[in-house]
């Protein structure tokens, strides 16, 4: 480090030593002196004077170059030490042997190098300078701003290979212009890389330079199409292999996995699987295990908080997960890893983990202990948010009465889970126990926690001669005996809170004598483990609604839980109307043994609105540009059962088409597709004349029949009657509108990957278009938004009349996110154009990414106007099918369209290959 | 023509099949014939149209005459055609005139596969006129009373240039077939295949699990029938796992895709 600074100095002693600066330049000198005075702690004299002498060498003949060194040493002085600086300067006039506007360049630039004080990065970039040089201010200017960009994001080790790889291209001969555009491609490709691998891809990386510079651009593509999923072991075989290739074209096609060669090697050597790949099979998984939609979600979505350590959770809600899973050996074990967690986690909510009731638990699950000196304080009231946090709150420690029900209701639930998945339980027992045996390994010896997560979640005897404190053998015994006799696979989570204040107070006192391993942040297999905090926190609506509503019926003489009610409005995902909720709570009265007329009639007497968000319209909103087509359309509304007359208006626009280029290179990418596409609809495609033989009336005689008919009639067997060839004219008659959801919700990018969900929709509509091109149908394409009921707009891409010609190519390539979801008006105003078109079928196939959405217009109200303006389109002879993206089926879909009238994709990805096979399910004859 | 009336005591169904109610179609099935009105069964694959009609066929004592459309039907072969039998030439009924003649029940299984040429055969026969037209034989034959036209049609998977047109369409009286509810779809699969009820059960349950999952390629779920073939072949002493693999998931779907979600389902359910 340098020389301490000296908190006794005088300012005036600045001046005095920047006198000789001062006199060349003036200005220059006040705002170093400025700065310097505004350096904290102060220089010490001797660095300044280092400074001034170092500038004025440089500045009487190189003014420029001078004030670049003073400015460059400000930056040093008391951060580096003396022997730094000198470096620095030594390295100045390394540049300066070159050019002054080279040795300027290396007083701006090495600042940062010098900073970091390591020898080996500093000499490489001395030997950059030197080479590159003589070549000009601007290539190396380049090199060094690539170079500053990694040490900025602290990627020393990074920035070090960095400029081996730039050292090997100049071995290699590169050229200058190709250095201008290989060293930033170099630092951006890097930065892309996840942080905590960076080091020892690169190391990848500069092996592959090593062997030709050319290869980068086709490693960094390999990397963003799978290679990063590779594991530090498997990567260097990977790059192996590549190398060992004959010749730089097949080692560039293998290490951007455009090879099937690479792309096996890449499969085969591959064991991390990433959240993003298996999210859409997850969801369906979960979707089918629940019959709901459930958001699966990675770590890095979760809230932040600092009182447990991230891990597998839910809130209730959504499903969180790692971002990356590689604890297993092969792909599938980490693919079932994530299976395996994420039922775990659907399991808490069919198990009604979160559906504490306190009520329910003072009335049928009495405590034997309440208030009193046995350690549990005093039983707040009513007025806690949260059930389950008054329930803890009466526990002298809350954090071990909540460790102990989050392992106790983990036991409940494998109960509960055994008696419907038993496969599921299998599976699960066995991955997990194998990772608390690897966590028990790496930490030398069982915790408290972790021996009653093994009696209680994996049924094993807990191991009394591994147990290290003997008092523990007593307290795990006592859980054992209440578990077995309290929780049964039907037991709700109230049972186990009744267990936990059970068996709390000799817990406590045997877990709180100071000894290691009941401490407060236990480590579970894949750190998972109940949320209760994440879980009041996401679902505070409810609980209010809940409680608002618990108090409309209390007042009407009806008692129904808490918890109850608010699991009803989350599953309803608060689309429930006062009708529907009158309909459940007579379910769940029948489940509880009341019901019946009394009551319904109790019921129909009660006005739930008031529980309710406030109604739909909230008057206009502003209009946008008026010089385009404008439209009045009616739109239904379900409050009153009736049409509100030209109540929404609909902006046609026409989209300039800006890129011509999007078309042509969907094309490419997806070439094999596009093949496929396109000859299969050829062949869907009518041959105009068909000629059927063995007819049984026709034009001509089958001569062949006929043959055969004098052959059965000489055998006096009974002979067929069709002896004809018949012409007919197959005619294929149809007329097709896309309509694509252009909110803005496609903007939103899919995970790993630089494509937005528009991206992939637009891509999907070009194998359309190249499919409906090939069977000759007359389609017409637009995309629609909306942002209010006077602003709905569509966005006309191709009409019947237009050919597939360059300006709508260009116009599909042109499609961007734009606002809302306003279904309804552009669902009419597609249907009134197939409706004028002649055609014998006319198809009206909808792309969403989801259900209908805009200002005042959402849930109920939006979704009951999509069915009017659907049921309109069906009533005018247009057959209307929807296809959803990138979402798992829900009620809402099926009430929507009607369940046989749309298709759901859960992966986005997907629907490049499945729209034109949709299509062509929907329409073939 | 007795030769006929024996042959179509050929189509009387001997020993009453199986069927669970599972609604009013019963009671709608006996309204309906006994006002001659024809029938529309609707629903998805496997639910059961077919063992109702046999098994109201039965219970009404009347032949059964089941004719599986697809597109090659023609008109000849729902009225009938002369034939050679030696020297002679013999007129011989197709099976929707034998039932319109003797006073059978003619079932026209997924009649949207048929050409519509031939399917509008059968519309003097489906409104108050009840007439089939004979035309090689110059006939017009009135139907017998006992005569009753019944048609099945799966709107789910069709395609819009074959669907079922309005006029055919409005002619029938219709009854909405779907999946029983979970405890009768148990009685149902524990009765036809032998199986005992907690296996029954968890066949029933991956049936719901299943039919939550409505995306393209499995846009039916799975059948009754198939959880039957399942339970056949866990009978049959295969394991649960491959029984439902080779019963329920290839069959369902090709899509490698769902087929891993399906298997990831029946392995939670089954040890």
């Amino acid at each position: 480090m340098s020389d301490h600074a000296d908190t006794s100095l005088d300012p005036a002693d600045y001046l005095t030593l920047l006198e000789p600066l001062f006199l060349l330049e003036p200005e220059f000198s006040d705002q170093l002196f400025r700065d310097l005075l505004a350096k904290s702690p102060l220089p010490a004299l001797a660095e300044v004077r280092i400074l001034v002498e170092n500038s004025l060498f440089w500045m009487r003949d190189y003014p420029e170059l001078g004030k670049a060194v003073a400015t460059g040493f400000l930056q040093l002085v008391g951060i580096v030490s003396k022997n730094w600086q000198d470096r620095y300067a030594d390295t100045v006039a390394i540049g300066k042997g070159i050019t002054p506007v080279i040795a300027r360049s290396v007083a701006e630039k090495f600042i940062s190098i010098v900073r970091t004080q390591n020898e080996s990065l500093l000499q490489l970039a001395r030997e950059i300078v030197v080479t590159i040089g003589p070549w000009g201010p601007y290539p190396l200017g380049q090199v060094m701003n690539a170079l500053l960009s990694l040490l900025e994001a602290a990627e020393e080790y990074a920035a070090q290979a960095y400029l081996q790889m730039i050292l090997k291209a100049l071995e290699q001969q590169i050229s200058e212009r190709e250095l201008i555009r290989f060293a930033p491609l170099l630092s951006r490709g890097i930065l892309f890389w996840q942080p905590e691998k960076r080091n020892w891809q690169v190391v990848q990386l500069l092996r592959v330079v090593g062997k030709g510079y050319g290869l980068a651009h086709a490693f960094f593509r390999g990397m963003e199409k799978g290679l990063a999923h590779l594991s530090a072991d498997d990567l260097p075989l990977f790059i192996a292999k590549a190398l060992h290739l004959a010749d730089e074209k097949r080692q560039s096609r293998f290490l951007s996995l455009e090879s099937m060669l690479g792309l096996d090697a890449c499969r085969e050597l591959q064991t991390m699987v990433p959240l993003s790949a298996v999210v859409g099979s997850l969801s369906r998984y979960l979707y089918a295990r629940s019959g709901r939609p459930v958001t699966v979600r990675s770590l890095e979505h979760l809230p932040a908080t600092s009182r447990f350590m991230p891990g597998p959770c839910t809130d209730g809600f959504r499903i969180y997960l790692p971002v990356e899973m590689d604890r297993g050996k092969s792909v599938a074990e980490n693919q079932l890893m994530y299976r395996m967690l994420a039922g775990l986690e659907l399991a808490c909510w069919e198990a009604g983990s979160f559906d504490f009731d306190w009520q329910r638990f003072m009335r049928e699950y009495r405590p034997m202990t309440m208030a009193g000196d046995d350690g549990i304080g005093e039983i707040p009231g009513a007025g806690s948010a949260d059930d389950l946090e008054r329930f803890l709150a009466g526990f002298s420690l809350p954090w071990l009465a909540e460790e102990l029900l989050n392992l106790i209701e983990q036991g409940r639930i494998i109960r509960f889970l055994k008696s419907c998945y038993p496969g599921f339980v299998k599976q699960v027992r066995s991955l997990l126990d194998k990772e608390l045996l690897r966590l028990v390994a790496v930490s030398g010896s069982w915790s408290f926690w972790q021996l009653l997560f093994a009696f209680l979640v994996l049924d094993q005897e807990p191991k009394i001669g591994g147990v290290p404190h003997e008092p523990w053998v007593e307290a795990l015994r006592e859980v054992r005996r209440g578990f077995n006799e309290e929780i049964t696979e039907t037991s709700p989570v109230e049972a186990a809170a009744s267990l936990v204040s059970k068996v709390y107070p000799s817990l406590a006192a045997i877990l709180l004598l100071p000894q290691p391993g009941a401490e407060k942040q236990p480590v579970y297999p894949f750190g998972r483990r109940l949320r209760f905090d994440l879980v009041a926190k996401a679902s505070q609506e409810q609980e209010a609604r809940a409680v608002q509503l618990k108090a409309v019926l209390e007042d009407a003489g009806l008692d129904f839980f808490k918890a109850d009610l608010k699991r009803l409005l989350k599953e309803h995902d608060l689309t429930l109307t006062p009708e529907m909720l009158k309909n459940c709570l007579m379910t769940l009265g029948g489940e509880r043994g009341i019901g019946g007329k009394k009551l319904r009639g109790q019921l129909d007497d009660l006005d739930l609105h008031q529980c309710f968000p406030a109604g739909q319209d909230s008057g206009a909103f502003s209009s946008i540009d008026e010089k385009v087509p404008t439209f009045w359309y009616d739109e239904w509304s379900i409050q009153l059962q009736d049409y509100l007359r030209d109540h929404v208006k609909l902006l046609e626009h026409q989209r300039v088409g800006a890129d011509s280029s999007f078309y042509p290179e969907v094309l490419v990418d997806h070439g094999g597709l596009v093949r496929r596409i396109r000859r299969n609809f050829e062949l869907l495609r009518p041959e105009g004349l068909q000629i059927l033989r063995h007819w049984p009336e026709g034009d001509s005689f089958d001569y062949d029949a006929l043959i055969e008919y004098a052959i059965n009639r000489r055998m006096r067997t009974t002979p067929d009657e069709r002896l004809y060839r018949k012409r007919l004219k197959v005619d294929r008659d149809v007329a097709v509108f896309l309509l694509i959801d252009v909110s803005g919700s496609t903007k939103n990018k899919l995970p790993d990957s630089s494509k937005t969900i528009l991206g992939v929709e637009k891509e999907a509509v070009v194998l359309f278009c190249e499919a409906l091109e090939r069977v000759g149908d007359s389609f017409a394409l637009a995309g629609f938004s909306g942002s209010g009921r006077l602003a709905a707009e569509f966005f006309q891409v191709k009409d019947f009349t237009e050919s597939l010609n360059g300006e709508v190519k260009s116009r599909i390539g042109a499609l961007r996110p734009e606002k809302n979801t306003r279904m309804g008006p552009a669902v009419r105003h597609a249907t009134s154009k197939l409706a004028a078109y002649p055609a014998k079928v006319k198809l009206l196939v909808i792309l969403s990414d989801g259900l209908p959405n805009d200002q005042d217009y959402s849930q109920e109200y939006a979704i009951e106007d999509c069915r009017a303006a659907i049921r309109e389109s069906r009533s005018k002879f247009v057959h209307v099918h929807a296809i959803t993206v990138n979402a798992v089926n829900s009620p809402h879909l099926d009430r929507l369209y009607g369940d046989v009238h749309h298709t759901v994709i859960a992966d986005v990805k997907d629907l490049p290959d499945k729209l034109p096979r949709i299509y062509r399910a929907l329409t073939k004859q | 023509m007795s030769g006929q009336t024996n042959k179509i005591q050929d189509y009387l169904i001997a020993t009453e099949p199986y069927y669970l109610p599972l609604g009013n179609e019963v009671e709608l099935f006996m309204a309906a014939c006994h006002e001659q009105l024809p029938l529309m069964l609707k629903g998805p694959t496997g639910c059961g149209k077919t063992r109702f009609v046999e098994y109201m066929a039965h219970r009404l004592q009347r032949p059964l005459v089941t004719v599986s459309c697809h597109e090659d039907l023609f008109a000849a072969d729902l009225v009938g055609r002369y034939l050679l039998t030696g020297d002679e030439t013999v007129w011989m009924d197709g099976p929707l005139t034998l039932a319109v003649r003797h006073g059978g029940i003619c079932y026209l299984d997924e009649v949207v596969e048929a050409r519509k040429d031939t399917t509008v055969v059968i519309h003097p026969l489906a409104d108050d006129r009840r007439l089939l037209p004979i035309d090689k034989r110059g006939e017009i034959l009135k139907a017998h009373p006992d005569f009753l036209l019944v048609i099945s049609y799966n709107p789910g998977y069709q395609s819009v240039l074959k669907d079922l047109k309005q006029s055919t369409r409005q002619r029938f009286v219709a009854l909405e077939f779907t999946y029983p509810l979970p405890a009768e779809e148990s009685s149902i699969v524990t009765r036809e295949s032998g199986i005992d009820v907690a296996i029954a059960e968890r066949l029933v349950n991956l049936a719901g699990k299943i039919r939550h999952i409505r995306e393209q390629g499995l846009a039916e779920g799975a059948s009754t029938r198939l959880l039957i073939y399942a339970a056949q072949l866990i009978r049959q002493g295969i394991p649960p796992l491959a029984a439902c693999r080779a019963a329920i998931t290839q069959p369902l779907t090709d899509d490698s895709g769902l087929q891993e979600t399906l298997e990831e389902i029946i392995t939670d359910m089954f040890e």
